[in-house]
């Protein structure tokens, strides 16, 4: 018989306990126990680390809040520059979208010669309805000549400065045009109002006038290029003793949301008046 | 001379702002009228020289950009000045009764000069009731409502306007 002696046998043993734990611990047996005993560890830990990044900030603030106030400071600014940037951005988008109308209306009327302009003010005096534009004489704008936005008509110039111009609007108690509504073929006087509403004049009762009919410039009277889309009959009024038959007609142009609009320079209007009876002349 | 340079540029600014924002914000078909304001609020100050030459500058800015005959702004504007006058003659110490009175007449001046141009000379037919109505009363309330701004505004341009140089 062989001796094992006290030392090997001591061997042996922590051997065979180590194998035993890690069998314990492949199988996931110790787990719990794992777990239950580094958690006071972990704890003490993260409670160290933490004082320790206090204590660190604490000692470095000065520098950290002078750097932190100067970064907040740099994209205030930055902030700043971008919200200018996205409203110029958005400006000129309304822009470009108003000018592509404008330049599809210019496309779909290539006999015209047209010159863009700013609507930079209204008349002062509330009972008249005028628009003042950022093109004058030294652009080549002239008094009588039509101006339109990319809906239809909107006016023709009244008066002229070197570098701005006022439009009297068709809406103007004083306004009156020369029209046509289609399909019916009906001419009529498409006068303004107070109130700004456009209504037919001048239609005898036998005219044929529906509601939905389109209204376009006749060109009769010289002051207007014939075919310019105005508006839509909206409602008619026959009364069986009047002479005339009257039309309520919705513009197409939103006169209140005018912003650019396009000067015809190549139209000359002709100026009727000394053909007219000196008490049919207007003032 | 230097009231009437300070009144080019604050008439000046006053038509500017008139033509491009202020006439935009309406009730019904009336709009305030920040000329007639300012000058009504200048003519409050006892020591405002120059009420008639701010009127006739005030009335050309106007007349220039307006459809309507420049001298229908100067005879209105300058129907108010004479009214400011006689009021600062007559009361011992201007107040903001005054002011509202000053604006309720130059309001019922200018529109009503329009309104007479417009009926009779040019022909439009606009009825007296629509005028009113549409124009005057609206024009009117919101004259009103911007009476108080525009008169701190001119309360400051005048005690800076009417600052004593120091002496010697």
């Amino acid at each position: 018989m062989f001796k094992i002696s006290p030392r090997t046998l001591r061997a042996l043993l922590i051997a065979l306990v180590v194998i035993g734990l890690l069998a314990l611990s492949l199988g996931g047996y110790l787990t719990p126990l794992t777990r239950w005993t580094t958690r006071p560890v972990l704890a003490v830990q993260a409670w160290l680390a933490r004082a320790y990044e206090g204590a660190r900030l604490y000692l470095n603030a000065p520098q950290d809040i002078h750097a932190l106030r100067a970064e907040n400071q740099r994209l205030k600014a930055e902030v700043s520059r971008l919200q200018t940037e996205i409203v110029t951005l958005q400006q000129q988008l309304t822009e470009a979208e108003l000018l592509s109308a404008l330049l599809d209306f210019a496309r779909a009327h290539p006999q015209n010669e047209y010159k863009a302009a700013q609507v930079i003010g209204r008349d002062p005096n509330p009972f008249l309805h005028y628009i003042i534009i950022n093109r004058g004489s030294d652009d080549g704008i002239r008094v009588g000549m039509p101006v339109i936005s990319a809906e239809g008509l909107v006016g023709h110039i009244d008066a002229v400065l070197p570098d701005a111009a006022r439009v009297q609007l068709i809406t103007d108690p004083q306004s009156s045009v020369d029209v046509v509504t289609q399909p019916t073929h009906t001419q009529a006087v498409l006068v303004g109002s107070l109130t700004g509403e456009l209504s037919l004049d001048m239609v005898p009762l036998s005219a044929k006038l529906n509601n939905g009919d389109l209204v376009l410039t006749s060109g009769l009277g010289g002051r207007y290029p014939p075919n310019i889309l105005v508006g839509q009959v909206v409602s008619v009024r026959k009364l069986a003793y009047a002479l005339f038959q009257e039309a309520a007609v919705q513009p197409v142009t939103d006169f209140r949301q005018l912003q650019i609009v396009l000067v015809i320079v190549n139209f000359r209007p002709v100026d009727i008046t000394p053909l007219m009876k000196p008490q049919e002349k207007q003032p | 001379m230097k009231s009437a340079l300070s009144g080019v540029v604050v008439l000046a600014l006053a038509v500017a702002l008139q033509s491009a924002i202020i006439r935009q914000i309406t009730l019904l078909q009336g709009s305030a009228d920040l000329v007639l304001l300012t000058l009504a609020a200048w003519y409050m100050h006892e020591e405002a020289p120059g009420s008639w030459v701010w009127a006739v500058i005030a009335g050309l800015m106007v007349g220039t950009l307006s459809a309507l005959p420049w001298w229908l702004y100067v005879v209105g504007y300058g129907g108010l000045a004479a009214v400011a006058l006689f009021l600062r003659r007559r009361l011992w110490q201007t107040s903001y009764f005054a002011y509202f009175f000053l604006i309720l007449v130059g309001c019922a001046l200018t529109l009503g000069l329009s309104w007479a141009y417009l009926r009779f000379v040019t022909g439009a037919g606009i009825p007296l009731a629509l005028a009113l109505n549409r124009v005057f009363f609206p024009s009117l309330l919101l004259d009103v409502l911007f009476a108080l701004p525009v008169y701190s505004l001119m309360d400051e341009w005048a005690a800076w306007f009417f600052a004593e140089e120091p002496t010697l």
